[in-house]
């Protein structure tokens, strides 16, 4: 990972240090799971279930993406994540839809991040 | 003998991971892969099958509250109700959800800790790798515990022997001054043994009483030390007077037994004193030092008395040869070496077939 590629994670909200740490130092390690994250389908589903008003799904679905966000150090995602993971386990579909949109523009972000340095 | 090392092989060195995510596993094995081997499961059904394969081998398991087909919680319960093993094996939630309800609920079923996702590195390895420490501790601990028990009844087992074996030695050393082998000694311990076994005679004695009568009835000649060998080896008949002395040999022994400080304090000793001192008496009193008639006259004396007797009317003597077996029942039964208490006599009469096993042995022996 160079510190190009450093320096954009960190202006896309993302804490390196702390991952990479999370990680034992393992840099490369890091690196391949944080591309994995491209075929990640958590987004995807949330997206639906929102749509589909499935309360249920959502919740899951945001859970995951906190879960998977956390470990790899995505704090604005991450953050996001779990305040809709938390609207959603209290049934509140309206307030966590409020706050999707942010989450995507941010997905978005760092989607392209991964992609071009992920060649 | 407890085997130590085989004991510890089995080394539990083991982490077991369970979480439904892969990411999660990395990053804990990524943790931990260094001073443990990893094994995983992706939810509770997979880590009850880890646990049940490997369990010597497991020292911690990491587990994750949000599973399909059996989330944490469950597996927990299950552990708890079904097994011991969160006796032995420290288990620590790592979850995302350590709200309170989730820590109580974790504690109450046998968890060491709760610890919050994501995790950080350095925190999770502090916590799980000391309360590894402790239960292997512990382990050790209770292990060699077991190994020292062990180790103690086998030296005990082993000071019982040679004390055993000091005395036989002491036995046959004097006995050998009037031309008898080890064997005759071995042989009156014997039969004393066989006929408080397995006799009506031996009712009432415990196997430890038996064992240390048998013991004690190696020294009833110990006296003879103190007797001349012109009179202990003469081959003609003794005269009142050499009589006299031979019979001190009696009160010479118990004398002697006395004296020796460790004989005192252990159990065999009144036996043995008893035996040494009385083994002449007669169920009529006519027998010496004291005199002493019927049941006067302890049982396990009574008991080496006849096998003294028997011992030597089939053994060649100094003073005579051997008598056939039953030529030497047919002598006691018919009172001709002194009288014998009805009920013994019975007894041993019943027993004589077997008691002559022990002859066939030394003969063999001789025979090598």
């Amino acid at each position: 990972m160079n510190e190009k590629l450093k320096e954009q994670l960190r202006q896309a909200g993302v804490d390196v240090e702390k991952a990479v740490e999370r990680f034992m130092g393992n840099e490369d390690l890091y690196w391949k799971f944080a591309l994995r994250f491209l075929e990640d389908k958590n987004t995807q589903m949330l997206s639906e279930a929102l749509e589909k008003q499935d309360v249920k799904e959502a919740f899951a679905a945001a859970h995951n993406l906190k879960g998977v966000c956390g470990n790899l150090s995505f704090m604005y995602l991450y953050e996001i994540a779990g305040n809709m993971t938390e609207d959603l386990r209290n049934g509140c579909l309206e307030k966590a839809e409020l706050k999707f949109p942010e989450f995507q523009k941010n997905y978005q972000e760092l989607m392209g991040i991964l992609e071009e340095y992920g060649k | 003998m407890v085997n130590i090392e085989e004991q510890s092989l089995v080394i539990a060195d083991t982490i077991l991971i369970v979480d439904d995510s892969e990411l999660n596993r990395v990053i804990l094995k990524e943790i931990f892969k260094d001073t443990y081997s990893i094994e995983e499961a992706e939810n509770g059904q997979q880590c009850l099958e880890k646990l049940i394969q490997k369990k010597e081998h497991i020292c911690a398991v990491l587990l994750d509250v949000m599973m399909p087909v059996m989330d944490g919680m469950e597996l927990l319960r299950r552990l708890k109700k079904d097994t011991d093993i969160l006796d032995t094996i420290p288990v620590f939630l790592i979850t995302a959800e350590a709200g309170e309800q989730v820590i109580k609920e974790g504690y109450q079923l046998g968890v060491m800790d709760v610890i919050e996702k994501p995790v950080v590195p350095y925190v999770v390895k502090r916590r799980v790798d000391s309360v590894v420490e402790l239960f292997l501790s512990r382990r050790k601990l209770s292990r060699l515990a077991e190994y020292q028990k062990q180790e103690l009844i086998n030296k005990e087992l082993e000071i019982m022997d040679l004390n055993k074996g000091m005395i036989e030695a002491l036995a046959t050393a004097i006995e050998f001054r009037s031309g008898e082998s080890g064997d005759h000694v071995q042989r009156i311990s014997g039969i004393t043994e066989y006929l408080l076994g397995n006799t009506s005679i031996g009712k009432g004695f415990s196997r430890e009483d038996i064992r240390l009568i048998s013991m004690a009835a190696i020294m009833h000649d110990v006296g003879k030390i103190a007797i001349s060998d012109m009179i202990l080896n003469k081959p003609g008949r003794l005269t009142a007077e050499e009589f006299d002395i031979m019979k001190t040999h009696t009160l010479q022994g118990a004398q002697l037994l006395e004296q020796i400080p460790q004989l005192r304090k252990h159990a065999v000793f009144h036996y043995a004193y008893d035996i040494a001192r009385y083994h002449h008496e007669r169920w009529n009193g006519k027998g010496y030092p004291d005199g002493l008639k019927g049941n006067e006259i302890p049982i396990w004396v009574q008991v080496v008395s006849i096998a003294d007797v028997y011992d030597a009317l089939v053994s060649k003597r100094v003073y005579k040869s051997a008598y056939s077996y039953d030529e030497a029942r047919k002598m006691i039964e018919e009172g001709q070496c002194g009288e014998f208490n009805p009920k013994l006599l019975e007894a041993f009469v019943k027993a004589e077939k077997e008691l002559r096993k022990l002859y066939y042995n030394t003969q063999e022996k001789k025979n090598e």
